[in-house]
């Protein structure tokens, strides 16, 4: 797998950028704003781009910014962002117009290389990632009338691992149970939740993200 | 005079009377033929005399005309004019060969003119203790009228020593009796000195017990007063000395010149002060209506432009202590670049320059300065102090926006320099303990992997908190995705359950929203404290507004928001608490463009 990194601040980058070359993984470039990562990006056509939120010039959502314009000119480019703040609304923007082959993850949670290899694969593989602590916060939101009280303690545990982007596939190896099993807890779940269920994994991601806001 | 007989009532009809008939009465002087009385009166006898007779005469009847024409007290009018009569009243006794009645009726109208000037004195010399000389006045009247109509009724002209060859008419005449007519003319002249006496007494006494503006304004009148009191004074005590009055004696011609000069100035003087309380009137009229029109801020302009016919003309107000010129709404104007064709002239007070006019050129500065007046001045410099205070105003409302601001600065400072600083190397130590904790393992040293881990471990939860540090001192989110998105982190971390309602099609300033955003994250912090068990956001626009609204459903007491109200206060909004049944309310109203 090739992989550029975009990071303003020297010392993650070039954290990023070792923990990723112990892991056997080439990185054919290194950014340190949303110019050259583009640049980088056309020149290189790298399988994945880990990507900072917060880059010049404003410190902002550049990072964000640049991760939808990577989806729309480069489809075969995914691209992870990195954040360090659980903020949902960011990980909402990402998925809204490509759902695929996008991810959001804390910055913190990369220190465990074996996390960051498992998200650059499901990449890969066109799939979603969001960050376990962007669903939990999510799912940890106070409602009055809890419409997730309906669920049973194993189909909370099935949505947020929906949430978090897993494939059917995974949520069983995860789970210690069978593709059927899960396919039938989702089937619940959306009942209850009165939510269409989508064909596609990265759509579902995005409609349950939606479902928890709005609650 | 049109509306006067239109609105007629019975003052303004006998006002009207009496001038008519003195006008008339004077009229018929001068058609009547007098040349058939050589030395009746004093004209016939002395030409000397002929130009103070009709002056004095003249002069009461102008100025009984004056004061009623200015509005003044109908009372001294009338009584100037009837006086005008009276003074002319010998003519008609000496007459010669004139129709007997008008003979008559002169000499009974005569005797009262002394009354008549006490009367005109006491009564344009408005006094508050007027008791007293009424009294005076009323009792001289009264025996003018008794003693000059007794007389009518028992003289026979033909039985009187003491009148002229010419004396021979009284239509009147009763029953002669000539001692009592004697008696009667003795009581008219003693009557006559007594009223000099008691004018000039009241002259003394006025005068002497008036202050300062009160004796002033009267002064033109008292002076001649006390002038005619010595005239009328000195024709009495001549009637006694020798009561066949002679129009050839040098001595009653002398008195009767004396008569004449006092009774003019008295004319002169009861104009005067006529005319003046009418001028100071008509001023202070003038000036109210300059001031009244003058109170908005722009009143002056508005006037001026009207004055000079110059739409565009500005006034602007200098304010000392800033050393500018700053228009009616405090905004600086620079008044050495004015634009093509117009000049400024300045309004000065007290030798100070105090605004400046700008106006069309053309226009001669120095009649303008002049016409602006007192009552404009005051109003420039009454509109110069209210600038002065809204400039003041502007700065202090400036001020306490920036206060905030910096604040709020500062706050997204400290939240960058921690997410750049300190959490940038707890996430690198991260990475290293995470690669040492493999090469750990890798090694074959099992008990440093573990307490690498742990030390990992340790960097995480500091991570974690200084992440919930930053957020507290200002969440990122706020500045970067505006007012919506921070509420929903909000809500995320609510302890309670939070329903939101946010209405915002388009942004409002950072300032507006980052000042929304802190005052919903306090009164949520509050409804927490106050045990709260839910509470409702509501965020929607009203036309130049950003409305914010609170409630929960804690029952205990609302705390002091007295930061928040400042907040708010600061960036020209308001903010409100209240207790509708059941919870607490607050609702917060902040300007945004």
């Amino acid at each position: 797998m090739r992989v550029v990194v975009a990071d303003d601040v020297m010392l993650t980058r070039e954290g990023i950028v070792r923990l990723l070359g112990d892991a056997g993984i080439e990185v054919v470039g290194q950014a340190e704003d949303a110019g050259e990562l583009l640049r980088l990006v056309a020149e290189h056509r790298p399988d994945v781009a880990v990507v900072d939120i917060r880059m010049p010039p404003t410190h902002t959502d550049e990072g964000l910014v640049a991760a939808v314009a990577i989806r729309e000119t480069f489809p075969d480019t995914g691209v992870v962002v990195l954040s360090q703040y659980i903020e949902p609304s960011y990980a909402l923007r990402l998925l809204e117009e490509h759902p695929e082959r996008v991810g959001y993850l804390l910055k913190e949670r990369v220190f465990d290389v074996a996390v960051l290899i498992d998200a650059l694969r499901r990449i890969f593989d066109g799939e979603t990632v969001i960050d376990p602590t962007i669903v939990a916060r999510l799912l940890g939101r106070k409602r009055s009338g809890d419409p997730l009280a309906a669920l049973t303690a194993r189909e909370r545990e099935v949505l947020s691992l929906v949430a978090e982007g897993l494939t059917n596939r995974a949520i069983a190896e995860r789970l210690y149970v069978t593709d059927r099993t899960v396919e039938a807890h989702i089937g619940q779940i959306f009942g209850k939740l009165d939510l269409d269920e989508s064909p596609s994994a990265h759509r579902r991601v995005l409609a349950v993200l939606v479902f928890l806001r709005r609650a | 005079m049109a509306d006067r007989i239109v609105s007629i009532d019975r003052r303004r009809m006998g006002l009207l009377v009496i001038c008519a008939l003195a006008i008339a009465h004077a009229l018929a002087l001068v058609l009547a033929p007098l040349r058939s009385a050589p030395f009746a009166v004093y004209v016939g006898a002395s030409k000397l005399t002929i130009l103070p007779d009709t002056v004095a005469g003249i002069g009461l009847l102008a100025s009984g005309l004056l004061v009623i024409a200015l509005g003044g007290r109908g009372r001294v009018g009338a009584l100037a004019m009837v006086a005008s009569i009276a003074w002319w009243a010998p003519f008609w006794v000496g007459w010669e060969g004139g129709a007997p009645i008008v003979r008559s009726v002169g000499l009974v109208v005569a005797p009262f003119l002394v009354a008549l000037l006490l009367d005109l004195v006491v009564s344009s010399t408005a006094w508050d203790r007027r008791r007293r000389p009424q009294v005076i006045v009323i009792g001289t009247y009264a025996v003018a009228a008794v003693a000059s109509l007794g007389r009518a009724l028992v003289r026979d002209p033909f039985l009187d020593l003491n009148c002229g060859s010419n004396c021979r008419d009284n239509v009147f005449l009763l029953f002669p009796d000539p001692r009592l007519a004697a008696t009667l003319n003795w009581l008219l002249e003693a009557a006559g000195l007594f009223g000099a006496i008691a004018l000039m007494a009241y002259v003394i006494v006025r005068l002497g017990t008036a202050t300062g503006p009160d004796r002033r304004a009267h002064l033109a009148v008292l002076v001649p007063g006390a002038l005619v009191a010595l005239a009328e004074l000195a024709y009495a005590v001549a009637l006694f000395r020798s009561p066949l009055e002679g129009a050839d004696d040098p001595a009653f011609v002398g008195v009767f010149l004396a008569r004449s000069i006092a009774i003019t100035t008295l004319a002169i003087g009861i104009g005067w002060v006529v005319v003046k309380a009418r001028m100071t009137a008509d001023s202070v009229v003038r000036l109210a209506r300059a001031l009244a029109a003058a109170t908005g801020p722009g009143g002056l302009r508005d006037a001026l432009a009207r004055a000079l016919g110059d739409p565009a003309l500005r006034v602007v107000y200098w304010l000392p202590q800033t050393a500018e010129y700053v228009d009616e709404t405090g905004a600086a104007v620079d008044t050495a670049r004015l634009p093509a064709g117009r000049v400024a002239t300045p309004i000065v007070r007290g030798g100070e320059r105090i605004a400046v006019v700008i106006h069309q050129s053309g226009v001669d500065t120095e009649s303008l300065t002049r016409d602006i007046g007192a009552a404009a001045r005051l109003a420039a410099e009454n509109e110069r102090l209210q600038a002065e205070v809204r400039t003041q105003i502007a700065d202090l409302q400036a001020s306490r926006r920036r206060i905030v601001a910096t604040a709020d600065d500062h706050r997204r400072g400290l939240e960058r320099d921690l997410h750049d600083g300190a959490q940038q190397r707890l996430l690198a130590m991260s990475y290293e303990l995470r690669l040492a904790q493999a090469a750990a393992e890798r090694d074959g040293l099992p008990g440093l992997a573990i307490a690498i881990g742990r030390a990992s471990g340790e960097t995480l939860a500091a991570l974690d908190d200084l992440r919930e540090l930053a957020h507290g001192i200002f969440p990122a989110i706020l500045a970067e995705a505006g007012l919506p998105a921070a509420l929903e982190t909000l809500a995320d971390r609510s302890v309670m359950p939070l329903q939101m309602s946010i209405e915002l099609d388009h942004r409002c300033p950072v300032a507006t929203e980052t000042t929304a955003y802190f005052v919903i994250d306090e009164a949520i912090r509050s409804a927490v404290r106050r045990g709260a068990t839910s509470a409702w956001v509501g965020v929607s626009r009203s036309v130049g507004l950003l409305l914010v609204r609170v409630e929960d459903d804690a029952p205990a007491q609302a705390e002091d928001l007295t930061h928040l109200v400042d907040r708010v206060g600061a960036l020209g909004g308001r903010l409100v608490g209240t207790w509708p049944p059941g919870g607490y309310s607050l609702r917060a109203e902040i300007p945004c463009a």
